[in-house]
């Protein structure tokens, strides 16, 4: 059979190997992120995907006898066309605080300046592609993370990660994310702001 | 006991070492970084399929693994008769690397042809325990392969694996030719990162790469020593 037909066969018989694809997707959850591009040794293009957001979502600030507020800056990294954690990682984290609305905007005229520097990320023990900033959200407001460092890809290089955003409902996250940034991760409210009824209510009086 | 039947023996042990080696272990033949492994507490899923009393028809297809809509990651182990990768000139069997006669091929078989992407697995030529070495003929060579393999090619998510045949001549299969699949994590769905504007449907020959010859040229990416 020469080359032509033998491919013509294949491409028929592939074809007809049915495969039912399900719509199995996984659970949303409050998280961005970013895509790094770069060439292996080999000249061949790679890609590497960073997911960040807190652990544990939504968030709430600690309060004693209430909560808390153990919610972990954490990162997922993966390589983007296969899925494949990437499980090595050198970086570091600059945390941003600001206590409402007002302080964000005075430092988008002033500018962004962290309340944390060089913070370490480390990789969370038996579970590869996922790191942790460990940290307890003290207080209600809006967080920042600018993450930086390498990833280890494979063990055939490092990639340079430079990840940096603010929590969605800040007022103008796009001043403080990076341009490339997608998605987003909730600000931290006060852990009292979710209780429903909020207030006592009024019960008649046979209830 | 004859050298003959002396080879025949130790290439069967061999054979059959590996094969439980790479069922069990996961760590076998290199260090690769983008092998998390199973997470503790699970068991891999491991299909064994005998090759032996087949003949594959030139152009036919013989599909080994269906994980769809899962894209996995894991091991492949191929034993096949094989012929030597062009160039080699058969004279050193501590150096000649060899090609199997049978395609692997991998990627994701879709109903709709657009979403199908299949390409040859890149394997690793496995000398230690083949025939050229063990009984001086190509009757049996064993190959393996990290699916998927992020630095060295083929499809990077996997939901099938199937054997054709493109050599334009039957292939006969014997005893000890088999495929060996691992799986040990599942990495996604496909329902959620379709390959699209195909199909892509690549039938050359599988790149072979060989960590134990002289050639360092063709060891590929990302493999220790050990």
């Amino acid at each position: 059979m020469n080359t032509s037909k033998t491919q013509l066969f294949l491409v028929a018989s592939i074809a007809s190997v049915m495969v039912l694809a399900g719509g199995a997707s996984e659970q949303a959850f409050a998280h961005g992120g970013q895509v790094f591009g770069f060439n292996l040794p080999n000249g061949e293009h790679r890609l590497i995907t960073v997911i960040m957001g807190h652990n544990s979502e939504p968030t709430a600030a600690q309060e004693s006898g209430k909560h808390d507020g153990n919610h972990p800056m954490e990162l997922f990294i993966r390589d983007t066309r296969t899925g494949l954690d990437l499980a090595e990682a050198d970086l570091t984290v600059d945390k941003y605080y600001y206590k409402n609305d007002k302080d964000f905007n005075k430092a988008v005229d002033k500018g962004f300046k962290p309340k944390v520097k060089y913070a370490e990320v480390g990789a969370v023990h038996g579970d590869p592609g996922h790191y942790f900033a460990r940290q307890i959200l003290a207080e209600p407001g809006i967080y920042g993370y600018h993450v930086t460092g390498t990833v280890n890809y494979f063990g055939v290089m490092d990639v340079p990660i430079d990840v940096k955003a603010i929590c969605r409902d800040s007022p103008d996250p796009s001043a403080f994310n990076n341009p490339s940034w997608f998605g987003g991760f909730g600000c931290t409210p006060d852990i009292d702001d979710g209780k429903f009824p909020g207030k006592k209510v009024k019960h008649d009086k046979d209830d | 006991m004859t050298i003959l039947k002396q080879n025949r023996i130790s290439m069967i042990a061999g054979t059959a070492i590996l094969t439980i080696a790479l069922a069990f272990g996961g760590f076998s033949f290199a260090s690769h970084s983008f092998e998390a492994g199973v997470a503790e507490g699970t068991i891999p899923d491991n299909t064994h399929i005998r090759l032996d009393g087949m003949t594959l028809p030139a152009g036919g297809v013989f599909p080994l693994y269906d994980a769809s809509p899962n894209y996995v990651s894991g091991h492949f182990l191929l034993t096949s008769p094989c012929e030597l990768v062009d160039g080699e000139t058969g004279d050193d069997p501590d150096n000649d690397t060899y090609q199997p006669l049978v395609t692997a091929i991998a990627g994701h078989i879709d109903e709709h042809a657009s979403g199908t992407h299949m390409e040859p697995i890149p394997l690793f030529y496995i000398n230690t325990v083949s025939s050229p070495k063990l009984a001086g003929n190509g009757n049996q060579c064993v190959f393996h392969a990290h699916i998927p393999d992020p630095l060295n090619g083929g499809a990077p998510r996997v939901t099938d694996i199937d054997l054709v045949n493109l050599s334009g001549a039957n292939i006969e299969f014997k005893s000890g030719h088999i495929v060996d699949i691992n799986v040990q994590r599942v990495l996604g769905s496909i329902a959620d990162d379709p390959y699209e504007n195909g199909p892509v449907v690549d039938l050359t020959r599988n790149v072979i790469y060989d960590l134990n010859d002289d050639d360092k040229n063709n060891d590929g990416l990302g493999h220790s020593s050990q």
